[in-house]
């Protein structure tokens, strides 16, 4: 295909597939806005009714792997530029990331189509 | 806590510490204060959860050289390590067994303890949502009462006006009947529950249905629901049994749903299982002031504990408004139904918990010391290997390695013991104690038995890794040929034995306290003769046996015929069998006492016993007189509950009056410098009822406490259904047990007989747990004595053996042998003293919280902790004696010449 252009936002959002079930849940938590660490997980303890709750470990680990693919980024890196700072740290969706979520969802949203048809969901 | 996670934090690469370590403390401390919110049992989730998330992402930043490079980071060169590990438990097969014995033991009997802490206090009971299901008791804070049964006409109230309730339902502990029809006559335990009761526990049944409330009204009620068992055991687990009868007591009752296995709830305060429930129905509303009901509630979503106990609260306090004089500081008491359950097991399950601790302690610091002593023997290799450039991390991990090696064959062995013993302890330990029916070895038992390995092979494999690695290589290289004596060890030796006897010395004296406190209570005098008499407990069926005068005219022609029989020499009945588990207490107004201040009312236990009664139990009397038959009214029984109740027929006939005899407690408490015989009282709704004679107290409901005023009535005034028959015997009791039976059988062919047993196992059974419990803990520390000297006579060896050729040189120099004898021993008496100290100051300071285990002892009984410290010096001296004099006897040539 278009083996020149590598570095386009469509080839590393389709690089950074499959997302783990923990990176998506990351991701959905900051579409609508920037967020720090404990805020994701509160906000991911929420939405899925306190039955996913993500530890320490596995949360910063997979922050960690999305900031280093580029799906998202430090949101006040820019605005401070001052990196050595404690105070917490904000992190923002990237259009990357953004279209790596949506490329999973539709899938995902076919396989739920399919299931509907079977009739294994209601 | 915090401070625990932040050095967990250090298993991670330090580039990914730095980066998110804070951010990870914050969010570790965020979810830490939400589960201790919660309360244990969720702190325990949250940290099996942390630690699964730990060792999941730990493991993945190691990045791509994971996971083999986390093994090697913790274990060194990994499978060469453990190759050599191997080698060495095959070199030295006496050390290692011993080593793997010692850890099969102490983590099998900790996870054995686990097992049951895990099944009894942590596991939640089998209901859905059950952290909303409480019980709710009668408190009376005046008389220092907290779980009273509550009234029948304080529960209908409690159950209409609370708003913290989603349902409520009461219990009634019905007693024994008989259920015929269905194969032999048997002896069924049922309780009566308001029809609300299955949808409180929220469990319903596989079969038919549970109650209705039609069925609750009163008269109604001729239903029952089955447990799973008796319906598998007497109806063949038909599947269409619903609308069967089934007949109790001589009356049927349509059978409308079977609750599936393992549902019994409520057990008994004896502990017997629940066979069936029915419903209620009758006016409990009516019965004011009589207490008798059990009350389970669930409480709405949502609603705390707090909130709950503020409501029911404001309940019982409309309650006393509406009745001032019945209802006068009554309180209700909101408890969780699991804390509720297991109140009784929670001190006794830390204590053994806390014994069982110290013995794995021991046990592993005796590990320790060997792996030492063992590392020392190595130090000459490990010397030549640190000279040629081996690194001291290299072979510190491999020795880890080893020690973890060990430390998992005997985790196998322990593990599989562990198996072995759940399976065993329900039959051992009274169901009432323990509150579950089985122990499970889980994956919880399962984690701990694991963990407990893991943390024990490493703490105490690390210590002399470190150690043995730490030698000067010109003291290897100089003393070739001799065992190098370096400062380190012994010190570490000496501190680990300081700490066996400390730890000895805690377990010993818990240990004597509680035979101390088992043998004054089974040296305790009941007050009667146990020995020679025979017990049958007795429940007549309600339809052939309704009215007083049939239940009367039963246990007088068997009191007769047991009493006929060869070889019996007095015969008697009585109501509750003393030490038999259960009891009565009743309100007593005395006449001509002025009317009593609140919560100084008096109340007394009472017993209905037969005219022969005192005599069979061999109970002096010491006033007056006892029952006879010719004391019997026409009018019974004498006791009205509630004041609706109809006066018995032939009340008003000319006929002997009420009357009771009372023990010298109730003697002394109610008439104090009065002779009692011929002053009158009045129970509840009775008539006037005199005293007629006082007898000698007794010991009816537990050897430990002290003696309460309690009365007797007999049974030709107040005839009972159950009652229990006790038989003097003038050769062994149970041989008359055949002729009892056909006794009874010779009345009443039907009739289930529920148990027939002597009076001496009934005593027996009540030492059942206290023996049970110090059995156990005297187990643990007769091993830890014997690990404790073991750890002395190897530290005293060791270093003898050390410091043989400083010996050899001595003693040619011409030094006594007896001062050689005496620095030896010294050698292990000194960490032993400390021991001693730190072990008495550390026991002096817990036995205070344990003080409830020792079943009435003084926690600071002079004579136990005499004795126990003088057994333990006696032990430590004769561990240290023995090597010590061995290294005195030493030929100085033979020493010297083997240098």
């Amino acid at each position: 295909m278009q083996t020149g252009k590598s570095n386009t936002t469509e080839d590393r959002a389709r690089a950074a597939l499959p997302l783990t079930p923990i990176a998506m849940h990351i991701l959905l938590a900051l579409v609508d806005r920037a967020r720090h660490g404990l805020g994701i997980a509160q906000h991911v303890e929420e939405f899925t009714d306190g039955r996913v709750s993500l530890g320490p470990g596995n949360l910063y680990g997979t922050i960690k792997k999305l900031l280093e693919t580029g799906l998202i980024g430090d949101a006040d890196s820019s605005a401070d530029g001052d990196a050595a700072d404690p105070r917490r740290r904000y992190y923002a969706i990237s259009p990357v990331g953004r279209r790596a979520l949506e490329i999973e969802t539709r899938d995902l949203a076919n396989v739920l189509n399919v299931a509907r048809m079977k009739k294994v969901l209601r | 806590m915090t401070r625990l996670y932040r050095a967990l934090l250090y298993l991670y690469p330090p580039q990914f510490r730095r980066r998110f370590g804070d951010e990870m403390m914050e969010l570790f401390h965020t979810r830490h204060a939400a589960a201790r919110a919660r309360g244990s049992l969720a702190r325990i989730v949250f940290w099996i959860g942390t630690v699964v998330d730990l060792l999941s992402s730990v493991w993945r930043e190691h990045g791509p050289w994971s996971p083999r490079a986390l093994f090697i980071s913790l274990f060194g060169g990994g499978g060469a390590n453990i190759r050599d590990g191997l080698r060495f438990v095959r070199r030295s097969p006496g050390v290692s067994a011993t080593i793997i014995l010692l850890m099969a033991l102490t983590i099998g009997a900790a996870s054995s303890v686990f097992s049951v802490v895990n099944a009894v206090l942590l596991k939640a009971p089998p209901y859905p949502d059950s952290d909303r299901l409480v019980l709710v008791w009668e408190g009376r804070p005046e008389r220092n009462i907290d779980r009273n049964v509550v009234a029948g006409h304080e529960f209908p109230v409690w159950n209409e006006s609370n708003r913290t309730f989603e349902r409520m339902a009461a219990i009634w502990f019905a007693g024994n009947v008989t259920l015929t029809g269905a194969g032999e006559p048997k002896s069924l335990t049922g309780v009566r529950v308001s029809s609300e009761f299955f949808n409180v526990m929220g469990v319903q049944p596989i079969l038919g249905r549970g109650f209705v409330p039609r069925e609750d009204a009163p008269g109604s009620g001729q239903v029952i629901v089955l447990t799973e068992r008796l319906w598998r055991e007497r109806f063949n687990a038909d599947p269409a049994v619903t609308g069967r009868k089934a007949i109790l007591d001589g009356r049927p009752y349509e059978v409308v749903g079977v609750m599936g296995e393992g549902f019994s709830f409520p057990m008994t305060s004896l502990g017997q299982h629940v066979d069936y429930w029915s419903p209620i129905a009758e006016p409990i509303r009516e019965y004011r002031g009589r207490h008798f009901l059990t009350v389970v509630g669930r409480l709405k979503p949502g609603v705390s504990l707090d909130e709950a106990r503020a409501d029911m609260t404001r309940v019982a306090r409309d309650l006393t408004t509406e009745f001032p004089q019945l209802n006068r500081a009554h309180e209700a008491r909101v408890m969780p139904l699991h804390g509720d359950l297991v109140r009784d097991s929670r001190a006794l399950l830390l204590l053994l918990m806390g014994a069982v601790s110290c013995l794995l302690l021991i046990g592993c610091s005796n590990v320790a010391g060997l792996l030492l002593a063992r590392g020392l023997s190595r130090q000459r290799e490990i010397g030549v290997r640190l000279a040629l450039g081996g690194s001291r991390l290299g072979i510190a991990r491999q020795l880890l390695a080893e020690s973890l090696l060990l430390a998992a064959c005997g985790a196998v062995l322990g593990v599989a013991t562990t198996f072995w013993i759940a399976q065993a302890i329900p039959s051992l330990v009274p169901r009432a104690v323990l509150a579950v029916d089985r122990i499970p070895v889980d994956v919880t038992v399962l984690a701990f038995a694991i963990g407990t390995s893991i943390a024990t092979g490493l703490l105490f494999g690390l210590a002399p890794a470190l150690q043995t690695t730490r030698v000067s290589l010109a003291d290897v290289l100089q003393q070739a040929g001799r065992t190098i004596s370096s400062a380190g060890h012994p010190r570490l030796r000496r501190l680990l034995v300081a700490g066996q006897v400390a730890l000895t010395l805690v377990l010993v004296l818990g240990a004597g306290l509680m035979t101390r406190g088992l043998l004054a209570l089974a040296t305790t005098d009941p007050g009667f003769t146990t020995h020679g008499l025979l017990t049958a407990n007795l429940a007549l069926p309600g339809a052939s046996y309704r009215s007083a005068v049939k239940q009367r005219r039963f246990y007088q022609d068997l009191v007769d015929r047991a009493g006929a029989l060869p070889g019996v020499i007095s015969a008697a009945a009585i109501n509750a069998i003393p030490l038999g588990g259960s009891y009565s207490g009743i309100g007593v107004d005395v006449e001509g006492a002025p009317p009593p201040a609140p919560g100084q009312e008096l109340s007394a236990r009472y017993r209905v016993v037969s005219s022969d009664y005192f005599r069979t139990m061999e109970i002096p009397v010491l006033d007056g007189r006892v029952f006879a038959p010719s004391d019997a009214r026409i009018a019974v029984p004498v006791i009205r509950w509630y004041p609706q109740q109809s006066v018995p027929e032939g009340y008003d006939a000319p006929q002997p009056p009420p009357m009771a005899v009372i023990n010298a407690t109730m003697a002394a408490q109610f008439w104090p410098n009065t002779n009692p015989i011929g002053r009158r009282f009045k129970v509840i709704f009775s008539p006037w009822i005199t005293v007629i004679g006082v007898v000698a107290d007794t010991r009816n409901e537990s050897l430990r406490d002290g003696f309460r005023p309690e009365f007797y009535m007999h049974d030709l005034q107040e005839p009972q259904a159950a009652m229990s028959l006790v038989v003097r015997t003038a050769g062994d009791p149970m041989a008359l047990s055949a002729s009892v039976r056909q006794a009874i059988w010779s009345i009443d062919r039907n009739l289930a007989i529920a148990k027939i047993t002597t009076m001496d196992d009934v005593v027996g059974s009540t030492f059942g747990l206290p023996r049970l419990t110090s059995s156990l803990v005297g187990t643990f520390a007769l091993l830890a004595l014997g690990l404790m000297a073991a750890g002395i006579y190897g530290l005293v060896a060791f270093t003898t053996t050390q410091r043989l050729p400083e010996l050899g040189v001595r003693i040619a120099l011409g030094a006594d042998r007896a001062s050689v004898l005496r620095m030896m021993v010294l050698q292990g008496l000194t960490p032993a003293a400390i021991g001693i100290a730190v072990g008495l100051a550390t026991a002096f300071g817990l036995v205070r919280v344990v003080e409830d285990g020792m079943f009435g002892v003084p926690p600071l009984d002079p004579a136990t902790w005499v004795t126990v410290t003088a057994l333990l010096v006696l032990a430590i001296v004769a561990a240290c004696w023995w090597p010590a004099y061995r290294a005195s006897r030493v030929d100085p040539v033979i020493v010297l010449r083997t240098q």
